[in-house]
């Protein structure tokens, strides 16, 4: 254990604290969520919108304000990286004081397009997928003899997403992943282009706690779900996400696949994921076929606007409300304690 | 070339700064875990800082000089032989065809070495860089630490080109077992996070550096931090969890109730707080710090950062 005040120590007031980590606030108006500059050492600032939910409009806030700071671009900026809500900004400190990049930063915030303008190109990406699969659940059966014999999402992960959203079967999980597609809205969640996707239709979006402790190992294309996001492992790792089915590589290093001409990953942000429920067997080929170059993933080119998708959540307004409150019910009774 | 006659603990290619520009999609940066003590052996044989050298961590390898070639050892000094005699640390070094340098265990203070080679360590760019992420095998020798047998091609011609000696006596960093490590405050701190006592507990603790640390992140051991929040609302249950975001190199976050410090393989995006991160300029002081080390915290400015990361380029420009 550490040595508590065994050395001589700045002493710190709280209320310091709270201004010392924050270079600056812009507060909520109309067109303006609330934006909080967090200090992220000397040579980062975090800008974060809003009261730190997932909340897709904020989102769209964060790629607007990406976009902005590269078609700009702003000399002194290294590089940039989006999570749910903020964006981290990397700079050179030496060249651009921290001063002039809050300045820089507030400027381009009057200038962001309103959020209801927003639209981004979004490819539909279809990816087959086995479900309740023998490497998955094998992953799991490593888990339980190595680390924890007993927890409410052993011995079937799949089971327990059914149980705490309220589902009455692992068939009934499935076809629910698949009913909605799912948006990137982070690549490296973790590592190597690893989606950070959300279920767009709120009347299918299963929520589930993650792991505790985490897997020391998940397989290559595992697909997981925790909190209200999925992910696709992109390599054999560690990992938190309840496992409900795993599919094909979405990361070739030496790009020999067709699908990844361009880059060693194969998701973009803003992609939509579209699973479709396929066997081992015919998982298996496809994953080879797709290594020799010889399978044609489906994708299809298309938009995403956000107004298109308001219209879009008001008219299953009461559907998802529904969904809620019976997730929310089986919720309480099976995470009891977790 | 050099042929790897041991390879001692974990010894891998690293160029500085590593393979920036990919956080976005979740590649890290890695490179050294030193970048001073690297980039310090790299002007001791006249390289420019991107050339590749090796980073060799606790126990050395033993290499065999196939050719002649400018070297020079930085950073935490270990036990060796070269030929037979005592090995010099932080200067240049001329070894030629034949030559055995053979180092093992570290000596005093201090977890990691460098070596560089006039001319760099020729292995092929992946993504623009040469530095070795083990975890996705690409970059550096074969996407791996080195291993016996393992023959490493140096870029030899310009290697013939500077036999100039140097010292690097004036500005050899001090090692210690005790860190105390500059940070700034945030990105999230008191009191929407931390309780003020937690804020005070983190500053005036001195932390145990966990066995399990690597060049993921360097985990802490000490006391637990109280949050100020019940739970992590919309990022999870535990009071430590906040919606995914992207972390810094440096970040020091609370996973559950133990800090760990993202360092350059680390993950690029979770949902832990981070009560502090470490300045630019003493991060290097991580990747010394070695199992059972203390690492205490001292708050700074970013002007106060920025002032001292101007005054330690200047002196590796000195070097130059």
């Amino acid at each position: 254990m550490g040595k508590l005040g065994s050395r001589r120590r700045l002493h710190v007031r709280a209320k310091e604290g709270c201004s010392d980590a924050i270079a600056a606030i812009i507060q909520e108006k109309p067109g303006q969520p609330k934006v909080v500059y967090r200090l992220s050492g000397d040579a980062y600032l975090l800008v974060e919108y809003g009261e730190m939910t997932l909340d897709l409009d904020l989102r769209f806030r964060v790629h607007s304000l990406e976009q902005s700071i590269k078609d700009i671009p702003v000399e002194g900026v290294l590089e940039t990286v989006p999570g749910v809500c903020s964006l981290l900004i990397k700079y050179n400190g030496l060249q651009l004081p921290l001063g002039r990049l809050l300045d820089t930063l507030k400027s381009i915030e009057k200038s962001l397009p309103p959020i209801q303008e927003v639209e981004v190109p979004s490819r539909v990406i279809h990816l087959p997928v086995a479900f309740h699969d023998r490497w998955t659940l094998e992953a799991i059966a490593k888990y339980i003899q190595s680390v924890r014999a007993e927890a409410p999402y052993l011995p079937d992960n799949v089971q327990f997403v059914a149980r705490c959203n309220g589902l009455e079967s692992i068939e009934q999980v499935i076809s629910y992943l698949q009913a909605t597609q799912h948006l990137v809205i982070g690549l490296g969640d973790v590592y190597l282009g690893a989606p950070c996707a959300v279920p767009l239709d709120p009347r299918y979006r299963l929520v589930v706690p993650k792991y505790n402790p985490a897997r020391m190992y998940t397989p290559e294309g595992g697909v997981g779900v925790g909190g209200s996001y999925i992910c696709i492992y992109p390599m054999e790792s560690p990992g938190g996400y309840q496992l409900v089915g795993r599919t094909l590589s979405i990361w070739d290093t030496w790009r020999t696949a067709p699908a990844f001409a361009e880059a060693p990953w194969l998701l973009r942000l803003f992609d939509r994921i579209q699973f479709e429920s396929t066997s081992e067997d015919e998982l298996l080929s496809a994953r080879e076929a797709m290594l020799s170059g010889s399978y044609t993933l489906r994708i299809e080119e298309e938009t995403f606007s956000v107004k298109e998708y308001k219209k879009f959540l008001d008219s299953v307004r009461d559907e998802a409300e529904t969904f809620r409150a019976r997730q929310k019910r089986a919720a309480k009774q099976w995470t009891k304690g977790y | 070339m050099i042929e790897v006659i041991n390879a001692g603990l974990f010894t891998t290619v690293q160029d500085s700064p590593g393979r920036v520009g990919y956080w976005n999609v979740g590649i890290p940066p890695s490179g050294p875990m030193d970048a001073l003590a690297f980039r310090i052996a790299n002007k001791l044989v006249s390289n420019g800082d991107h050339e590749a050298g090796l980073e060799i961590t606790a126990s050395g390898p033993a290499l065999k000089f196939l050719s002649d070639a400018t070297v020079a050892l930085a950073g935490a000094k270990l036990q060796g032989t070269i030929n037979g005699k005592g090995v010099p640390w932080w200067e240049t070094l001329y070894v030629e065809k034949g030559t055995v340098l053979s180092l093992g265990a570290v000596q005093g203070p201090g977890w990691r070495s460098y070596l560089a080679v006039g001319g760099g360590i020729d292995v092929p760019d992946y993504l623009g860089s040469k530095s070795t992420f083990p975890q996705g095998h690409f970059g550096g020798y074969e996407g791996r630490s080195l291993v016996k047998g393992d023959v490493i091609h140096i870029n030899e011609r310009i290697a013939e080109l500077h036999r100039q000696w140097k010292s690097a006596a004036a500005i050899i960093p001090r090692y210690e077992t005790e860190w105390e490590v500059g940070v700034i405050p945030g990105p999230h701190a008191a009191p929407d996070f931390f309780t003020p006592a937690d804020v005070e507990m983190f500053y005036s603790t001195q932390w145990r550096v966990h066995y399990n640390s690597n060049r993921l992140g360097y985990r802490l051991e000490g006391p637990k931090p109280h949050f100020a929040r019940k739970h992590g609302g919309e990022g999870g249950r535990h009071p430590s969890n906040v919606p995914d975001y992207a972390y810094a190199i440096g970040t020091v976050n609370f996973t559950g109730d133990m800090p760990i410090i993202v360092t350059v393989d680390g993950p690029s995006l979770g949902g832990f707080v981070s009560l502090a991160t470490v300045t630019t300029s003493e991060l290097w002081k991580i990747g010394q710090a070695k199992p059972h080390d203390f690492i205490s915290f001292r708050r700074l400015t970013v002007e106060e950062a920025i002032e001292q990361l101007s005054r330690q380029e200047q002196l590796l420009q000195s070097l130059a």
